[in-house]
């Protein structure tokens, strides 16, 4: 069993520009990395292609990092990433249109569920909840979309989300709230256009 | 009887049903990843504060000078102009308002 990596030690050793050492960086911080990337990734961008945007910025501004006692290497890794995500969604120009009859049947069950309170949603039917979730949180501004995945989707405390994104704690419960409220919007607007239509 | 859910209830109970299908596998990284992140990295080394400055010093430069340039010829216009003083300008306005 290999022994825990020493981070500082090799966050030292990068900064002196140690290529082998970067090359083990990047691996140890592989999870890290792809888990934000993957829960803020934009529609039309690959997750590797993203995670090699957070990557490389990570090494351009670690000279300027300096280590603070009793705050991990980690967490900075982390307010990188997410804000480079959130850069990455703002950088999305169009948002997609979003039809009823884009919907799976479980996931339409989910959509009835949310908006009209309907039959309780069916047990085995995670996927659809997510994939009625993806769309919703695409139809928000990456500010909204990036709060209500930090707080509803990775279940991150009002006080981590401030850390990460750099807003105040009150500012961050405003913007969840704001953000729900548009979301009741979008559901609603997708029930609309589905009846309006001519069938 | 039970209250039916709120709308932020429902959403909470969509989103844990949700964090289900989230995957957890994360496969190693290809070894040419590394070789682009650390390629984009030897070519694109970030500007040290020093270089930034040098940079951006002259345009400073050049910037303040025609801010001054601007200022000054607003102040040497507003000099030679014909102005009506305040206190002439409101003893008229109380004199048409108050006497008939």
């Amino acid at each position: 069993m290999e022994p825990p990596m020493d981070v500082s030690r090799c966050v030292q050793r990068v900064q002196s520009g140690d290529l082998v050492a970067a090359n083990g960086l990047i691996d140890h911080l592989n999870p890290l990395v792809r888990r934000i990337v993957r829960n803020h990734l934009p529609r039309r961008e690959g997750e590797e292609d993203l995670m090699q945007e957070v990557f490389v910025k990570l090494l351009q501004k670690l000279e300027g990092y300096r280590e603070r006692p009793g705050i991990p290497f980690e967490h900075w890794v982390s307010r990188l990433a997410v804000r480079t995500c959130l850069d990455a969604l703002r950088a999305e120009r169009s948002r997609p249109e979003w039809r009823w009859a884009d919907l799976g049947e479980g996931s339409e069950q989910w959509l009835d569920y949310l908006i009209h309170q309907a039959e309780p949603p069916p047990g085995s039917s995670s996927p659809d909840a997510l994939a009625v979730v993806l769309e919703l949180l695409a139809h928000l501004s990456p500010p909204d979309r990036l709060v209500l995945t930090l707080l509803d989707l990775e279940e991150r405390s009002t006080l981590e989300i401030s850390q990460l994104t750099g807003w105040t704690r009150p500012m961050v419960k405003m913007r969840a709230m704001r953000a729900r409220r548009k979301l009741r919007q979008v559901a609603r607007q997708v029930m609309k256009s589905e009846f309006e239509e001519p069938t | 009887m039970k209250p039916s859910p709120t709308f932020e209830e429902r959403w909470k109970r969509l989103t844990s049903r949700a964090r289900m299908s989230i995957p957890d596998d994360f496969p190693e990284l290809p070894p040419a990843f590394h070789t682009r992140v650390l390629a984009h990295w030897q070519a694109q080394p970030v500007e040290s504060w020093e270089d930034l400055l040098a940079t951006l010093g002259g345009r400073a430069v050049w910037a303040v000078v025609a801010v001054c340039a601007i200022a000054a010829g607003f102040v040497f216009t507003d000099f030679h102009e014909a102005r009506i003083s305040r206190p002439e300008l409101e003893h008229v306005i109380t004199l048409e308002a108050w006497i008939p």
